[in-house]
């Protein structure tokens, strides 16, 4: 999405669900904030663009940034498009000190911001009171995940304060992370019913938690608030333990002819993921890092990781893998000399566990964020689908269209969203307008309208109707009918022989206050809609 | 063609069985001591405002069930959709389960928001197993009756749902007079009459519809009287019929040479269960 803006100073904003999760500058000083609705963003902004999420682009476009960061020689680790960590004793030593290691990879990721695609520095936002998040780069170090992220959240100027980079803030001592979590609300754990409790107990910031005895808050809360505890006094464990002694997992799959189209690749990871899963899941363990890789017919060797809330599945395997090829087969080749622009082949693909522990009751986390209601949902729809075969649990989504029954396509759960849904906004001449019909008959059923006198009712082709509609008869049933409105004739794709059709629609209200679509083609009258 | 290598540590039978047993015990261990503090204020359903005055409540109880009954072609789906509008919206996953001819479009009319959504075709084997499992995810379980599951296999399902708080709403079949569901729902919806609007002889087009419904709780001692929605109305949104738009509806009534458009009121409420295995139970 970033790639194709053209100008940062007009006001968008990126909606998933019907909330707000990004805003440009403009946006924000005029009061849009991330996780409002819609409606409430477009009042107060008038002239918004309104975009969605699209997360495959996301990744695209930040595989910049994380090259760029690969180039501290680290192994990199993607929690989701926007968010990337990395374990900092190697780079600290070569570049003499934590705060020198902020400033290189501020210095590095604007870099990547100033230059195509991204482009920010021609939209003038290297202003001296600019806000840091215009800049688009946050940089915290910490400990472990959990102090880096709220170090990283913290480092941000009001607009007041001038452009003087306090690089103090960026970096959080060894020694100094007790102080520095004293003092933060508990929100910050994301755990909404352990601090509405924790409130109640007029426990208000992470200190006061961590000043509980370590066994009550156990017996208590269990072994998730056991770990938030923990993530009080500053004791994360960054790495789970045993992770030399544990023998790998690792799968991977060759292609012969080389690969390029990513579809086919993510069906055949589906099953490499699945397996996997089964193989981690016979030994008991869990892992929070997936590496994956792979090898192009070019030679080259792609490696990325990705890390995640709580365990992984196959589904959530398979997505990220879809974004991550998607994002390698559609960049910009990074050593190349010739022209041409033929896709990559893909070789060989494997998947790697990396960061295997002992499965414990509760979810190995490596961010310290409890699975999301998405993720819950998500689990159970695949197992439904387990049960009942991939195409019964179903997603709508609403493509373009002039019947009722073309505008929504139905997608298996867990599949990629239609390409068709940006048509769903066009305007179609033609189409059924509001109220639509609630129950389609799939096919249409094959009904006959007659006239008072008995004959059939017809539609010429000029539109022209011989009479009124008296009696329909459904199923066998004969209704009168009461009133009708049409005919409204439909002609589409008449330029083409093969998928011309005619129809015309026409709506009847009977006797006992049923009202009907019904549809004339080729002479023939169908029922196409109940309204119910 | 695909070759497929493969590298994995190999598993024996015992490492296994004591993954699983350091499994059982950190289990029991834990949870022998965790209680969950309960929320409260999380309890209800949202709805729309006007369903809200028309069924006379905030919102619908979290486990409880809701039948909406109605002839055919009164608007019982409809009033369906209507209910899971403000639910979706606000970020409540519904699953809907039942046979595939639900025209969608309409449902986005009615404020749903598809993105919460999900379908799921009607099971006739495993559909106590996969209507279950769908309780323990989302938040609103939308069942088209009839459903394949025999009458213990309902009871069973309505208490797990009052359990995990899940919110049950049963749409009648129009065809069948019984409604077969074991208990009785907490709310009932009738739909006694539905009116459509815009429509002439050979003019004009279905606008709106106004319906009147009936709703029964069964805790609450009598029933109230009928409101009259408008489902959608002529300008497409969702509200209760004024009192001027009722006054004049008499006057038009009564000038009128009394042909009424589809006003059959229903004369009896749902009869309880008939299981399809009544005769081996």
């Amino acid at each position: 999405m970033i790639a194709t803006l053209r100008r940062l100073d007009e006001p968008f904003v990126v909606l998933e669900s019907g909330r707000v999760v990004a805003c440009t500058a403009p946006a924000h000083r005029l009061g849009v904030r991330i996780g409002q609705r819609r409606k409430e963003a477009e009042s107060l902004c008038e002239g918004l663009v309104v975009l969605p999420r699209d997360p495959t682009d996301e990744v695209r476009t930040f595989e910049y940034v994380v090259r760029a960061l690969e180039a501290f020689g680290v192994e990199v680790a993607l929690r989701e498009p926007g968010w990337a960590g990395f374990a900092t004793r190697g780079p600290t030593r070569r570049l003499g000190g934590e705060v020198a290691l902020a400033d290189a990879v501020s210095a590095a990721v604007s870099a990547v911001l100033a230059a195509p695609p991204f482009s920010l520095a021609e939209a003038g936002l290297h202003r001296p009171d600019a806000l840091r998040e215009e800049m688009g780069c946050l940089v915290g170090i910490g400990d472990g995940p959990f102090v880096a992220m709220l170090v990283a959240q913290a480092d941000r100027i009001g607009p007041s304060a001038v452009r003087q980079r306090t690089e103090e803030q960026r970096v959080v001592e060894h020694g100094a992370t007790v102080a520095f979590l004293r003092a933060k609300p508990i929100e910050v754990l994301h755990r909404p019913k352990l601090t509405e409790v924790l409130r109640h107990l007029g426990i208000v910031t992470l200190g006061d938690f961590a000043a509980l005895p370590v066994d009550d808050v156990l017996a208590r809360f269990g072994s998730d608030g056991a770990h938030c505890h923990e993530l009080s006094r500053g004791e994360e464990v960054s790495r789970p333990l045993g992770r030399a002694a544990v023998a790998t997992y690792a799968k991977e799959v060759l292609f012969d002819p080389p690969a390029s189209v990513v579809d086919e690749l993510t069906f055949v990871a589906r099953t490499l993921a699945e397996e996997l899963m089964a193989a981690l899941a016979d030994d008991g363990r869990a892992c929070s890092l997936l590496l994956c890789e792979v090898a192009t017919s070019e030679g080259e060797r792609l490696v990325r990781r990705w890390s995640h809330d709580g365990p992984w599945s196959a589904p959530l395997i398979v997505e990220r893998l879809r974004w991550q090829l998607d994002a390698w087969l559609s960049s910009p080749r990074v050593v190349d000399e010739q022209e041409g622009d033929y896709p990559r082949g893909i070789e060989r693909l494997g998947l790697v566990a990396e960061e295997v522990a002992a499965a414990t009751g509760r979810e190995v986390t490596l961010w310290g964020r409890p699975p999301s209601d998405t993720e819950r949902v998500e689990r159970v729809l695949a197992r439904v689908q387990g049960l009942l075969g991939p195409d019964a649990v179903q997603r709508p989504f609403l493509v373009g269209g002039r019947d009722p029954r073309e505008r929504v396509r139905l997608v298996p759960f867990g599949e990629p969203p239609p390409p068709e849904r940006r048509f769903a906004d066009l305007p179609w001449p033609g189409r059924l307008p509001a109220p639509n019909p609630v129950l389609l008959v799939i096919p249409p059923v094959a009904v006959s309208l007659s006239t008072e006198e008995g004959t059939p009712f017809f539609v010429d082709g000029r539109g022209t109707t011989n009479g009124a509609p008296s009696v329909v008869v459904i199923n066998g049933r004969n209704s009168e009918v009461t009133a009708w409105a049409g005919p409204w004739p439909v002609d589409e794709q008449w330029w083409q022989q093969a998928s011309a059709r005619r129809r015309a629609r026409l709506q009847v209200v009977v006797a006992t206050g049923a009202a009907y679509l019904l549809a004339q083609e080729r002479g023939r009258w169908f029922l196409e809609g109940r309204y119910d | 063609m695909v070759k497929s290598a493969v590298t994995t540590s190999s598993g024996t039978a015992t490492r296994r069985a004591r993954a699983a047993e350091l499994s059982r015990d950190h289990l029991a261990a834990t949870f022998s001591r965790q209680t969950t503090p309960v929320v409260a204020g999380e309890d209800l359903v949202p709805l729309l405002l006007p369903l809200q005055q028309a069924l006379g409540v905030d919102g619908l109880r979290r486990g409880s069930t809701v039948l909406l009954a109605g002839a055919e072609g009164f608007g019982a789906t409809s009033l369906a959709f209507a209910l899971l509008a403000k639910a979706t919206t606000d970020g409540m996953w519904c699953s809907i389960v039942g046979p595939p001819d639900l025209g969608l479009v309409a449902a986005v009319e009615l404020g749903v928001d598809l993105e919460r959504l999900v379908i799921v075709a009607a099971p006739r084997v495993r559909a106590a197993t996969a209507i279950g499992a769908l309780v323990e995810g989302c938040d609103v379980v939308l069942l088209r009756l009839p459903v394949a599951m025999t009458r213990t296999e309902m009871l069973r399902l309505g208490a797990r749902a009052r359990q995990r708080r899940v919110l049950v709403v049963l749409l009648a079949d129009p065809r069948s007079r019984a409604v077969a569901w074991p208990e009785a729902p907490d709310v009932t919806v009738q739909i006694r009459s539905s009116v459509f609007y815009g429509i002439e002889s050979g003019s004009g087009r279905i606008t709106g519809r106004r319906v009147e419904l009936e709703t029964i709780h069964r805790r609450a001692a009598g029933s109230r009287a009928p409101v009259a929605l408008w489902l959608p109305a002529l300008t497409g949104e969702l509200r209760l019929v004024d009192q001027e738009e009722m006054d004049q509806d008499e006057i038009d009534q009564r000038e009128s040479t009394g042909q009424a458009v589809g006003e059959v009121a229903l004369a009896r409420h749902p009869e309880p269960v008939q299981s399809r295995r009544a005769a081996s139970q």
